[in-house]
């Protein structure tokens, strides 16, 4: 979806750049999951995801004329959505650990089952979700970025403006407490 | 290696992101301890459990929801094409804005005692002094309509007497009107009129308003001099007079703007009940004074007209001959004396007089 295997093709980058809106829907849909996911997983409800998700697409829409292409735009995306997340938890310095189904309501997942395992992943999804909010939102971020949007360490550290060091520390610090929380799940 | 440093590189392990120089000193460390094997497992089971957990997506319409909210144009231009609207909606604006005018004339109205009274007397007003400002009445005529017209309502100067102003009511009244119905763009200026009228008026030349009146005047029946007409009304009177002109001057508020301004006086004179010869009788005893303007009058032939209900008391209106007129004069100078205001150069067949008596 507008992401070739060596990065974002040209004409693409193009066309954003220009200003064409045609592109910029065709980023706002290649890029909706992964930002409002990260959203979502980091605030804990929907709505606000929404709100914040749209924020940064609209952001991004406003700096298109000066993005360079240095970076890819996906990496640029959860930059800008990784910032807006921090800023809008850091002033509360919130920890959300009873997300319950409000956390999930913009979790939809497209694969079918059967209601025994539709059950059993509803629960551990419930878990989950509130194992990550009971993280410091610094680690947080890395876990989600890693673990659940599968962002590379660099892709991180350019994107949290962060030394690859400290992405993989933070990120063992937040892995190892989920599985404290979450190792009954384990298969 | 200790199992401290050994375990915090396990991550690094799982995502193949240690460092070459890393890699041979855990492994060594793990091929030892099975505490160290035993945590990485454990992570490695997290990870896949994070790794398997549903992917969010966004909800329906998001997409539609982030376009239309990067569409900063729109507005501002909407908004301007909104103010530059099509003649289609600039008309019924304008009538809009005249109704506005008027229901806010009504309004006025309504809330003052002094119009109402004034809206009361009758059409045929009784000639009444009006004097002040332009002495040469009808003569003018000239008055550019337009700009005239529109102050219709702001009087000249303060009216002498109550009379004049209420006499205004008739002529301004259907004026005013009428100018706000044929020039829709100076509407605009129709607010501030009002507030002119409220205002001490310095006043235009009331000659341009015989212009604007003659053909919406009401029907009055005597011919005042149209200039005393406009020029002596306050503010009040001519407020008032404007609803119940309203409807009159409805259809011929067209004519007025393209009337020749010459047409003037005498079309005035005969639609507006106006005095055409005004002024101050300067007298030591009024009683006496007005006894023997009945009798001058009536020896001429003329007649006294009945003091209307809210005339001042002071204003007598005469009516006398043409032909008498001079005699008239002649006779008003030796009750008292007399200082004509205005006076027509042509003089109807009839001519109605209004003698303001001072001391």
């Amino acid at each position: 979806m507008g992401e070739g295997p060596a990065g974002d093709p040209p004409d693409l980058l193009e066309r954003l750049r220009r200003g064409d809106a045609r592109a910029f829907e065709e980023l706002v849909i290649a890029h909706q999951h992964r930002v409002f996911g990260v959203a979502l997983r980091m605030l804990g409800n929907a709505a606000e995801a929404e709100d914040v998700a749209q924020e940064v697409f609209l952001r991004a829409h406003r700096a298109l004329a000066g993005f360079r292409g240095e970076a890819r735009l996906s990496t640029w995306l959860y930059a800008i959505a990784s910032r807006l997340c921090l800023t809008r938890l850091g002033s509360g310095a919130r920890r959300f650990s009873r997300l319950g189904d409000e956390a999930l309501a913009g979790v939809a997942d497209e694969r079918t089952a059967d209601p025994g395992a539709e059950a059993e992943r509803s629960e551990l999804e419930v878990a989950l979700q509130r194992a990550i909010g009971e993280l410091d939102e610094e680690r947080r971020i890395v876990v989600v970025l890693r673990d659940l949007e599968g962002l590379s360490y660099e892709e991180i550290a350019e994107a949290l403006q962060l030394p690859i060091g400290t992405v993989r520390s933070r990120l063992h610090r937040a892995r190892v407490d989920l599985r404290d929380k979450l190792e009954r799940f384990s298969p | 290696m200790n199992c401290q440093d050994a375990r915090d590189q396990l991550s690094a392990l799982l995502d193949d992101a240690l460092a070459t120089d890393e890699r041979g000193p855990l492994a060594a460390h793990l091929g030892r301890c099975a505490d160290c094997r035993r945590e990485l497992e454990r992570l490695r089971m997290t990870v896949t459990l994070l790794r398997t957990a549903p992917s969010p997506r966004a909800p329906a319409g998001f997409v539609e929801r982030v376009l239309a909210a990067a569409r900063p144009e729109p507005w501002p231009r909407r908004l301007r094409r909104w103010l530059f609207v099509p003649w289609g909606v600039k008309l019924p604006l304008e009538a809009a804005a005249a109704l506005l005018v008027a229901g806010t004339a009504v309004y006025v109205f309504q809330r003052t005692p002094a119009l109402q009274e004034a809206a009361r007397e009758p059409a045929t007003l009784s000639s009444r002094p009006a004097p002040e400002a332009p002495p040469p009445s009808p003569a003018p005529a000239p008055a550019p309509p337009a700009s005239a017209s529109r102050p219709t309502v702001a009087p000249v100067s303060p009216p002498p007497s109550l009379p004049p102003v209420r006499r205004e009511a008739a002529p301004p009244k259907t004026a005013r009107v009428a100018d706000e119905k044929t020039e829709p763009k100076e509407l605009g200026a129709a607010p501030t009129d009002a507030a002119k009228k409220v205002a001490p008026p310095a006043g235009p030349p009331p000659v341009a308003r015989p212009e604007d009146a003659s053909p919406l005047a009401a029907p009055s029946p005597a011919p005042p001099p149209a200039t005393r007409a406009l020029g002596a009304v306050a503010p009040e009177p001519a407020a008032g007079a404007a609803p119940p002109a309203g409807s009159r001057s409805a259809e011929p508020r067209k004519d007025a703007a393209e009337e020749a301004t010459g047409r003037a006086a005498a079309a005035l004179r005969s639609r507006v009940a106006e005095t055409d010869v005004g002024g101050r009788l300067a007298v030591r005893d009024r009683e006496a004074a007005e006894r023997a303007l009945t009798d001058l009058v009536t020896r001429l032939g003329g007649t006294r007209l009945a003091p209307v209900p809210d005339t001042p008391a002071g204003v007598v209106q005469l009516v006398v001959p043409r032909a008498a007129y001079p005699e008239m004069a002649e006779g008003l100078a030796r009750i008292g004396r007399w200082l004509p205001e205005r006076e027509p150069a042509e003089l109807p067949a009839q001519v109605r007089v209004g003698v303001t008596l001072t001391d």
